[in-house]
């Protein structure tokens, strides 16, 4: 790439100005205090297959749900729940299926985080009334709770945890080939955190 | 000297055959069994039932304007509506659990010239277990299921288009 002289002293007087805001930037990150835990994208890869895990904060999940029509009683108690956005795709030649009902989620003191599944949100969902069209629509922001994965094939959704302060990991347990017959892929992602939202000034 | 040009006549019309009725990638094979019925009405109440379509090929195509890649599909769904006339091939769209508001809102912006049905309670989507939204399949004139989407695809792209167009000669 050729820059012209104009570019270079473009450059010239722009290049501090970036890297006083970036000092600024990190000053105000540091002074911040309670830095809020960002939303997280931690990713392991193994055999063709990608997994990659974001914490989703409570001001996300806020935004998420009730944008997409959910009554405010359903939207808070997933706001007190624990979001992860899980992303997969499979780049192997496998069918590599996906059962988050045999995923574990481990503390570092070997503890297992509850996921809160399907059927725990259906008996919530019947208690607080919530209709059956954002019972859908729940539904389809959720990770499949069984689902084959062809090659070439992304796949997304939300997998809902029991709220904790701890660090813990995910253990993505993927069954492969048409009959799951085939060896299973363990992906393990340490260090994940549920979100929470940055300190209010 | 006439033989080679003959040979190679038949090589193209025989390569340009199978290359028609290649399948792209990101459509899966269904084995066949019966699509589930349903009666569905848009936005101004016009009621459409699937039997009804029997007799030709049918695109029934699942979707939420909340979804990333439904915004992304669906120009390319009106495009490829644009190239394939509605005598041969039927596109359904069918929105999941949303509002007339919202799908009002959202295809005025993204795809002005299609129409979706309801599914206000979600469960017609329910029933035809889509693998994710969006989700489209390809329902043969007999009205059993042959082909699934992977995913949002560019419904407008050549391989599509000609794939689509040598399932139109199908026999019924």
């Amino acid at each position: 790439m050729h820059l012209t002289n104009q570019q270079n002293r473009a450059g010239r007087k722009i290049g501090p100005v970036i890297i006083v805001a970036v000092v600024i930037s990190v000053l105000v990150t540091a002074v911040d205090g309670v830095w809020a835990q960002p939303t997280q994208g931690l990713s392991q890869q193994a055999h063709g297959v990608r997994v990659k895990v974001s914490s989703r904060t409570p001001d996300q999940v806020l935004a998420f749900y009730t944008a997409r029509n959910l009554p405010m009683a359903a939207v808070n108690r997933l706001v007190a729940a624990c979001l992860i956005t899980v992303t997969i795709r499979n780049r192997s030649q496998k069918v590599v299926w996906i059962e988050p009902h045999r995923w574990r989620f481990v503390l570092d003191d070997g503890e297992l985080v509850e996921r809160l599944d399907r059927h725990y949100w259906d008996d919530v969902w019947q208690q607080l009334k919530v209709p059956l069209g954002s019972r859908a629509t729940f539904g389809w922001t959720q990770l499949p709770e069984s689902r084959d994965l062809q090659h070439g094939e992304p796949v997304g959704g939300n997998v809902v945890l029991k709220r904790t302060n701890k660090t813990f990991a995910v253990e993505a347990r993927l069954a492969t080939g048409k009959d799951k017959k085939g060896a299973e892929i363990v992906l393990r992602i340490p260090n994940v955190k549920c979100a929470v939202d940055k300190a209010s000034p | 000297m006439k033989l080679p040009v003959i040979i190679l006549a038949l090589l193209f019309v025989t390569t340009s055959a199978v290359a028609d009725g290649v399948r792209p990638p990101g459509l899966m094979p269904l084995d066949g069994r019966m699509a589930p019925a349903f009666k569905l009405a848009d936005m101004d109440g016009k009621t459409t039932d699937l039997v009804q379509l029997r007799g030709q090929w049918v695109l029934v195509h699942f979707w939420a304007s909340w979804c990333g890649p439904c915004r992304r599909e669906m120009p390319t769904l009106q495009r490829m509506r644009e190239q394939i006339p509605v005598t041969d091939m039927a596109m359904v769209l069918v929105n999941t659990a949303e509002t007339d508001e919202e799908v009002f809102s959202f295809l005025g912006v993204v795809a002005p010239d299609l129409e979706s049905l309801m599914d206000a309670d979600g469960q017609v989507t329910a029933k035809w277990r889509p693998r994710g939204l969006p989700s489209s399949f390809l329902v043969d004139p007999k009205g059993r299921l042959r082909y699934i989407a992977l995913g949002g695809r560019q419904w407008d792209s050549p391989a599509y288009l000609r794939f689509l167009r040598h399932l139109t000669l199908e026999q019924p």
